[in-house]
């Protein structure tokens, strides 16, 4: 209760900070919304050549990416606090070493610090256009019980980018520019924009159990558009969510434990 | 004179061993990308019941996407970031001071960037890219050229990029952003143009983009005749002496905007 206080008194540092910089959040916003962009384009012609993707229709590969893009602006729009570059830059101008003496848990602390980033309504808007489309080509009609369900899954997604963020996070105590590694859970994240049955069952097994980015697009999608490899598999993104997340801020303390100040 | 310029190269390359990480990194990231490219396009060509798309086959597909990557990994700099930290901290003005120009500088931090990625980054990605995707090798050499007038048409717009902090308070990191996008899409390095509808490749032919992407790289894969190579170059030359033109009108009036606001 206190967190969510802390967290909408934030939020509302962060909105006239967005006013006072309105261009700012303007061009933050459309370039997000473009970098979607590129993968629709990407979808739309490949499908004006081949008829299907493994047995896939462009309405289901779509509806795929538009969870995605939905969990991604989830999380960013609305705990852009943990990721690798904000960390980064505390750790370097010594902003870690002042949230040491608050009376708040560091990983609490960036949870809700972020407020609200309107940079990531460029994926939340696309996204939840993108399904929209997406589930009238396809046909799902959606019940009171299904969108319930889907909601949860989506922020359960959202928590797994989030529970990823923090682990990444966790390398700035060791390595002074650790950012470049979100190059490379982006790549990673790349897999999931796919049915991911077009991969090797190694690679099914490694974006499922390993690094489990299938579980913020593919695995959600699958079950409402009834095809796919296993559609019992949506139910466990909850229980992915929270594992990775306990996973997470663990990384986080045992990292936390070994941070000393930069000094600077 | 060039002197002065060989002292930033010098010492911008041995900063650059710095990064060593962020290289390492690179190389996984773009070899990730190389991994789900092989497997899309795979699907996607078991899925056309056809043996060519656009004209490509399989395998030649997979060179036009592998180039793709190592163009981009070429092309890509963070020179407008510099930039923009340098005029918002004033310490442009110390350049300025300086018998340097400060458009040079800025250049030559880039290429030294590059140099150092050759050992770091592209060998890697090139070993990669012929041993284990087995590309195929260029057609014409002359797209060494090609590529080299398309980084130095990319560079006049990320130089663009950085020079906006002049005007406005506006995130360059978001403009930047949606640069990239732009050219991933007009460049044809998203994918083949041939493949977009007709009227998306006349709109592409009459930007500046097909000269950083289409035109190396279909004169890598020999897909523009060879009588034809000379007009590409002239296009790509064209574009080059525009848009050199176009940012140095815009740094003249970046300057003097300096001079008003006294540094």
């Amino acid at each position: 209760m206190r967190l969510l206080k802390l967290y909408l008194e934030y939020a509302k540092v962060h909105m006239k900070e967005i006013l006072e910089y309105r261009l700012d959040a303007v061009i933050g916003f459309i370039a997000i919304a473009f970098t979607n962009l590129a993968s629709l384009i990407f979808f739309w012609v490949i499908f004006a050549n081949i008829p299907s993707l493994n047995g896939w229709t462009l309405g289901q590969v779509l509806f795929i990416f538009g969870t995605i893009s939905t969990a991604f602006g989830i999380s960013h729009a609305f705990v852009p606090g943990v990721s690798v570059w904000w960390v980064e830059d505390l750790v370097q101008n010594g902003g870690l070493d002042r949230m040491l003496l608050k009376p708040i848990s560091i990983l609490q602390h960036l949870l809700i610090y972020g407020g609200i980033d309107t940079d990531g309504f460029g994926d939340l808007v696309v996204g939840i256009a993108v399904l929209t489309v997406a589930s009238n080509m396809i046909g799902i009609s959606w019940t009171i019980f299904s969108l319930g369900l889907y909601a949860i899954l989506l922020v359960s997604a959202a928590l797994i980018l989030i529970s990823m963020h923090i682990i990444m996070s966790t390398l700035c105590f060791w390595v002074v520019k650790a950012h470049p590694v979100a190059d490379i859970f982006f790549a990673l994240t790349k897999f999931t924009e796919y049915p991911i049955d077009i991969f090797s069952p190694v690679t099914v097994f490694f974006i499922s159990l390993i690094v489990p980015v299938a579980f913020i697009g593919y695995y959600p999608a699958q079950i409402f558009i009834g095809q796919g490899l296993w559609l019992n598999a949506a139910y466990l993104t909850p229980v992915v969510a929270i594992i990775l997340f306990f996973i997470a801020s663990r990384v986080w303390n045992f990292g936390l434990k070994n941070y000393t100040s930069t000094g600077s | 004179m060039f002197s002065r310029y060989y002292g930033i190269f010098i010492s911008r390359i041995k900063e650059s061993f710095i990064y060593r990480f962020s290289s390492f990194v690179q190389v996984i990231a773009s070899g990730i990308s190389l991994f789900i490219i092989w497997y899309i396009w795979k699907a996607i060509y078991a899925s056309a019941g056809t043996t060519s798309i656009g004209g490509f086959a399989f395998p030649e597909m997979m060179t036009y996407m592998t180039l793709s990557v190592i163009f981009n990994m070429v092309l890509a700099t963070f020179q407008e970031h510099e930039i923009e930290r340098e005029v918002r901290s004033g310490k442009i003005a110390t350049y300025l001071i300086k018998p340097v120009s400060y458009p040079l500088v800025c250049f030559t931090r880039t290429i030294a960037g590059k140099t150092s990625q050759i050992f770091t980054r592209l060998i890697p990605l090139l070993i990669v890219a012929f041993f284990i995707i087995k590309i195929s090798i260029p057609v014409s050499w002359i797209f060494l050229l090609s590529l080299g007038l398309g980084y130095l048409i990319n560079y006049n717009l990320v130089f663009l990029t950085g020079l906006m902090t002049f005007w406005t308070k506006g995130n360059i990191w978001g403009v930047r952003l949606s640069r990239t996008v732009i050219v991933s899409i007009f460049s044809g390095s998203l994918l083949p143009l041939i493949m977009f509808p007709e009227w998306f490749v006349e709109i592409a032919n009459m930007l500046p983009f097909i000269a950083m992407f289409h035109i190396p790289a279909s004169i890598y894969l020999g897909s523009i005749a060879s009588t034809d190579i000379i007009s590409s170059l002239l296009l790509q030359g064209f574009w080059l002496i525009l848009l050199t033109s176009f940012t140095f009108i815009v740094w003249k009036r970046a300057e003097k905007k300096m001079f008003i606001q006294g540094g």
